[in-house]
């Protein structure tokens, strides 16, 4: 669905402060895919994100859209517009409306939809990240962080777009919040959008919930490729600066203990299961 | 974009300007600010213009750093002189359009007051350029010490504005950021008629003042929380104290004033 071809950007390119973020940087999205993207402060991972939403254009290379160059368009933004959906980090400091289903509405009314149609988006939006009617008419101020957020990613979940990519979703939240949304995202998926692209900075929520993880370095791509093949690879993401998942952790210190398991092991319960069934023999 | 502001930042470099004493370089922005708006003929135009691009050439803050931080003021000073072209009135028309005339001095007019404004900007930023924050904030306060005697909370508006100046940068980037994330719902500023490009204003400046305020509140409660209270005769950790350059500083802002002075009894 979208594809990167050797993307580079540089942010103030050609000025005294120019900072190189992405260096010939070739990735891609298939539909029905889960995308967890991995990599240290300043990585340029947030740069990914919005080139590939066409916010930012590429300084050169390519980002292709179901095969259509859309860095020749003039509008990107505009391309793209419900196609590609972006949740910013802190998505919260965006809420501006009166109410709760106004603001969701936001950007289906900006798509062009009429407003039975925004309001119907809008609900469903609304009850797929956990949200029921009683918040319709709140003020986006009055309700919780953890609220907030829900319908910030809500009113970009409202535009039903082919691939979802959020910039840090569980950044300051609680582990009851973090898990209330990898199940809401678990939720949106299928549903409403077909892919799902998210940054984090948490080696078990990408284990947990991603298929295929990616993984930057000085923004560049480290490696890439499904859950287990990256983090079998743990030495070089320890290299970048970069954990594996406690699990894994564990079982690589088991293993170095001279205790075998055959697979890569990422989760609490494969890890449980693993070691009860060493225990028996 | 809007990061670039750089009215009221300080670029860290070493130059003869930045190693004066705030109190003298406040002085003299007050002296120039005097200058310009006495500056009358072409010689006194010239005169302080000269001065001004000296303190720049002085200060070795890059040109195209100054003149990028002064690109808002640019809608100013375009409007200023577009009023003045075709409200000042005289006699000498040079052309009209529909009910507006321009004329000789209407025009001069315009480009004075366009010199005027950019001058006074350019010093005002140099200022700020050559000054850290927290120097101009004990320069500033020191100054409107014998204002206390009449109850001027001299600290407290130091305080005030050098925190108002730290937090420029800040609220620009926030305020891209804003941008970025309502474009990405759909927001669309560029297109549009006017009446739609401020509607599109609405989802950008809601929550930036939002968050102006936040951060106001967090800064205020960190500090608070730190026991910082206002004007209770605080002493400052570095002592201001004027030195030989500040003494030649004030002797060439004494001849500045002179020249002009002696120009117009002679002059005239
Ligand atoms: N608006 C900007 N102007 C100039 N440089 C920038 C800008 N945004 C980011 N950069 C630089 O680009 C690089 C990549 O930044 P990016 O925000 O993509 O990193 P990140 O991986 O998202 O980091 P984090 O984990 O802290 O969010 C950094 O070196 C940063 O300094
Ligand atoms: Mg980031």
């Amino acid at each position: 669905m979208i594809e990167l071809i050797d993307v580079n950007y540089t942010y103030e390119d050609k000025t005294p402060d120019a900072a190189v973020a992405l260096k010939n940087v070739c990735f891609s999205v298939k539909e029905g895919e889960t995308w967890g993207v991995i990599g240290h402060t300043g990585s340029g991972k947030s740069t990914l994100t919005e080139i590939m939403s066409g916010l930012l254009k590429p300084c050169s290379g390519k980002v292709l859209f179901n095969g259509v160059d859309v860095t020749k368009e003039k509008n990107a933004t505009a391309v793209l517009k419900g196609k590609v959906g972006l949740v910013f980090q802190y998505p919260e400091h965006q809420l501006f409306e009166e109410s709760v289903i106004k603001d969701i509405c936001f950007g289906p009314k900006n798509m062009g939809f009429s407003s039975e149609e925004c309001l119907e988006k809008a609900r469903q939006a609304m009850r797929l990240v956990g949200l029921d009617e009683s918040y319709e008419n709140l003020s986006p101020f009055e309700i919780s962080g953890g609220e907030k957020r829900r319908v910030a990613i809500a009113g970009v979940v409202a535009m039903n777009p082919d691939v979802l990519i959020l910039d840090e979703p569980t950044a300051g939240l609680d582990p009851v919040g973090r898990d209330m949304l990898f199940e809401m995202l678990g939720n949106i998926k299928g549903k409403l959008c077909k892919s799902i692209v998210f940054v984090s900075h948490s080696m078990d929520d990408v284990a947990l919930f991603a298929d295929k993880v990616l993984v930057m370095n000085d923004g560049k791509v480290l490696t890439m490729g499904t859950v287990n093949e990256v983090f079998e690879k743990s030495a070089l993401l320890e290299a970048a600066g970069l954990d594996v998942p406690q699990v894994t952790r564990l079982i690589a210190r088991l293993k170095e203990k001279g205790h075998e398991f055959d697979s890569v092991i990422l989760t609490a319960e494969d890890a449980a299961e693993a070691i009860y069934n060493k225990l028996k023999g | 974009m809007l990061r670039d502001i750089t009215i009221g930042q300080y670029y860290n470099t070493k130059s003869s300007l930045h190693s004066l004493d705030p109190r003298c370089k406040l002085i003299g922005l007050l002296v120039m600010m005097v200058l310009i708006f006495v500056a009358h003929s072409v010689f006194e135009y010239a005169f302080v213009a000269i001065i001004t691009i000296a303190l720049a050439l002085l200060s070795k803050v890059p040109a195209m750093y100054i003149l990028k931080g002064m690109k808002p003021v640019w809608l100013i000073v375009a409007f200023t002189a577009v009023i003045n072209i075709f409200m000042g009135g005289g006699e000498e028309v040079i052309f009209t359009w529909w009910i507006f005339t321009a004329t000789k001095e209407s025009v001069l007019l315009a480009l004075s007051m366009m010199l005027r404004v950019v001058l006074l900007v350019m010093v005002s930023t140099l200022l700020t350029l050559t000054t850290s924050p927290t120097v101009l904030t004990s320069g500033l306060e020191k100054l409107l010490k014998p204002l206390e005697k009449i109850k001027f909370p001299s600290h407290e508006v130091a305080m005030m504005m050098s925190i108002a100046l730290r937090f420029i940068p800040t609220l620009g980037e926030e305020a891209e950021k804003i941008m970025k994330a309502q474009a990405a719902r759909g927001n669309d500023i560029e297109s549009g008629g006017i009446m739609k490009k401020i509607s599109g204003m609405i989802p950008l400046f809601v929550p930036l003042f939002i968050s102006a305020f936040r951060r106001a509140d967090e800064l205020a409660m960190a500090m608070e929380c730190r026991c910082y209270a206002g004007g209770c005769h605080r002493t400052s950790f570095r002592k201001l104290e004027y030195k030989k350059n500040d003494i030649v500083a004030f002797l060439l802002m004494v001849t500045a004033c002179l020249v002009i002075v002696i120009y117009r009894m002679v002059g005239f």
